[in-house]
């Protein structure tokens, strides 16, 4: 009784557009207040904001978001596209294979996938239009290769699904390496596979002369050290996810103000944005425990992994329930709020079936970039309409195959959990 | 009300100017904190603390009321349809009305803790005997001005309710007229 009416709480709040964190924290409150009075309220309120704050794990959050803005400040994605296209125009679908590397650069050096999405519309659409791609494809493309950032480490949500969870978050941003590589592949496959099939939606176009090629190759310098300040840093056991955060963030600082573009303006919009965007995510961290803590006290997280763990049904076959959850999730939710609403019970019960929670926790991220392609909520693809002007119905038509290949690769990586676990295995400690 | 929106509006930004400045602050010490480590092997003693303590809450809790001015708090927005009409306006309200106690709660331990620690001289364990009080008066701060900012986004809507006028709502909780950056 206690539990529902918490939990009717939560959804009435949800659906009456409360914001999320405000959501929680009210439910949590009312709960608590229902299952041990305003003391128990109170004891819990007295301790959970500041020893929620002060965490110093926590900071690798507004320093991934601190890099990401510096990033866009720099403009230095923008030709990353550029660079792809002299190397790959002349192939089948070349400017479309080209947006999935730059996606994968992008996502290799800013955690953001709305700022990818929003980067690689205003350069790689125009190209492609200008070329005569189809619109569908060409707009498909850019949402879903907006997605890897959120895989490819520096990725933010893996750092929250990490603080959520309490896992290491060095081997889960390790672990997004070869799924971000392969769903940069299967993007890859995908336009060809649909040049192929119409190849007028995709043609080929000039070549470039050696010397270009390698005048493109000006962008890999500070991508390269990027790379290795944040990804190297933490695999190398150089630097831990915070400090390698950090160091990344003043790399992008530092890269930014070489190509002047560094103004006062922009240097204090970076670190207010980031600011804003931390302080949301903090709220709804703070709220989340506050909401845990009624969750735990009442033993409904218990009884729901012992009444899963006696159900007479295969671990997959419940493994697949949580995939189709998380989907369904991701068409109506932010996946910020998705990671914080779910994964405190779903990952007890993941464990408790046996599932590793880092290999899980990289499902549920995929899983999430699908969230933010699919009707009526894909964030990326309101992105990309606002930036190319495209309708919305379109690009969602486009990406349809990219969510249908999405799921091949979701059940690749349940058949070969060792693409997931493999590389964190080799962490330099 | 708009005189008070203003003068909330400047405390906004003055709040937001500090946190942006602890920010960039945490990225500097933790940069220099580990070229010296390994460069020098003399790592600051004293960055852990001042980041884990003072520097992180400074930058969440100064920068609450701005981004809830800014509607910078993620919503499931299902209902947006239904955005501005009575029925949300009042379920707004309520919404709004419960999370001001919470919110009142927050400010009431943290003001509590605040002046026990400050009383007590309360101080942490370490090489530098770091003053316990300073993140709790950042808190009441943060979490104050979000409470006056959310009274002020219930009170826009009970007008709005009570008057039959349009509700204004331009993407964040400001008022009906406030300057959007």
């Amino acid at each position: 009784m206690i539990v529902a009416a918490g939990i009717i709480i939560l959804l009435l709040l949800l659906v009456f557009g409360m914001p999320v964190a405000f959501a929680l924290g009210v439910a949590g409150m009312v709960g608590l207040w229902l299952k041990g009075g305003l003391d128990m309220v109170l004891g819990i309120l007295r301790a959970t904001p500041l020893s929620t704050t002060s965490s110093y794990e926590l900071i690798t959050v507004p320093m991934f978001m601190l890099m990401a803005e510096f990033i866009i400040v720099s403009r230095i994605a923008e030709e990353l596209f550029d660079s792809a296209k002299v190397w790959l125009g002349r192939t089948p679908a070349g400017l479309a294979i080209a947006t999935a590397l730059a996606g994968a650069g992008f996502g290799a050096i800013s955690g953001s996938s709305t700022a990818a999405a929003a980067t690689l519309s205003g350069t790689s659409i125009p190209a492609m239009i200008r070329h005569n791609y189809n619109p569908r494809l060409a707009s498909g493309v850019v949402a879903i290769s907006g997605t890897l950032a959120m895989l490819i480490p520096p990725s933010i949500a893996i750092v929250l699904y990490g603080l959520i969870a309490q896992l290491s978050i060095s081997k889960l941003l390790i672990a997004g390496i070869i799924p971000g590589l392969l769903v940069t592949l299967v993007i890859a496959l995908t336009v060809l596979v649909l040049a192929a099939i119409n190849p007028s939606h995709a043609p080929a176009v000039s070549s470039y002369s050696l010397r270009e090629k390698v005048a493109s190759l000006r962008i890999v310098g500070p991508m390269v050290a990027l790379i290795m300040l944040v990804t190297g840093c933490i695999y190398l056991g150089i630097a831990t996810p915070t400090e390698a955060a950090s160091l990344g963030a003043f790399g992008a600082m530092v890269i930014a103000a070489m190509r002047r573009r560094l103004t006062w303006n922009s240097f204090c919009n970076a670190l207010f944005s980031a600011s804003r965007t931390t302080c949301m995510i903090v709220l709804i961290i703070i709220c989340a425990q506050v909401f845990g803590y009624y969750f735990t006290l009442t033993g409904f997280t218990q009884e729901l992994v012992s009444y899963v763990g006696n159900l007479d049904v295969s671990r997959w076959f419940i493994f697949l329930l949580i995939v189709l959850l998380y989907l369904v999730l991701g068409c109506f939710l932010d996946q910020v709020a998705i990671l914080f609403l779910t994964v405190p019970v779903v990952l007890p019960v993941v464990t408790a079936l046996g599932f590793d929670p880092i290999w899980f926790g990289i499902i549920i991220i995929i899983t999430a970039e699908v969230g933010l392609v699919t009707p009526p909520v894909g964030l990326n693809v309101y992105v990309v309409s606002a930036y190319s002007k495209i309708p919305v119905k379109d690009i969602f038509i486009g990406v349809t195959p990219h969510v249908i290949a999405h799921m091949l690769v979701i059940l690749l990586l349940a058949m070969f959990p060792a693409l997931v676990m493999w590389l964190p295995s080799t962490i330099v400690q | 009300m708009a005189g008070l929106d203003r003068l909330i509006g400047a405390l906004d930004r003055l709040f937001l100017y500090l946190a942006g400045a602890g920010l960039f602050t945490i990225m500097m010490v933790i940069v220099v904190d580990v070229v010296l480590r390994y460069f020098f092997s003399a790592p600051l003693s004293w960055s852990f603390d001042l980041i884990g303590m003072y520097l992180v809450t400074l930058v969440f809790f100064l920068a609450l009321a701005d981004t809830f001015r800014r509607g910078a708090h993620i919503k499931v927005d299902l209902f947006d349809v239904l955005r501005g009409t009575r029925l949300l306006l009042a379920a707004e309200i309520i919404g709004y009305c419960a999370s001001l106690l919470l919110f009142a709660l927050i400010l009431h331990q943290m003001a509590i803790n605040g002046i026990e620690a400050f009383l007590a001289n309360d101080v942490v364990d370490g090489t530098i005997p770091w003053p316990t009080w300073p993140p709790y008066i950042f808190g009441s701060v943060g979490v104050g001005l979000l409470i006056i900012r959310v009274v002020l986004a219930t009170i826009n809507r009970i007008i709005a309710l009570l008057s039959g006028r349009p509700f204004e709502q331009k993407g964040g909780d400001q008022l009906a007229g406030e300057h959007m950056e």
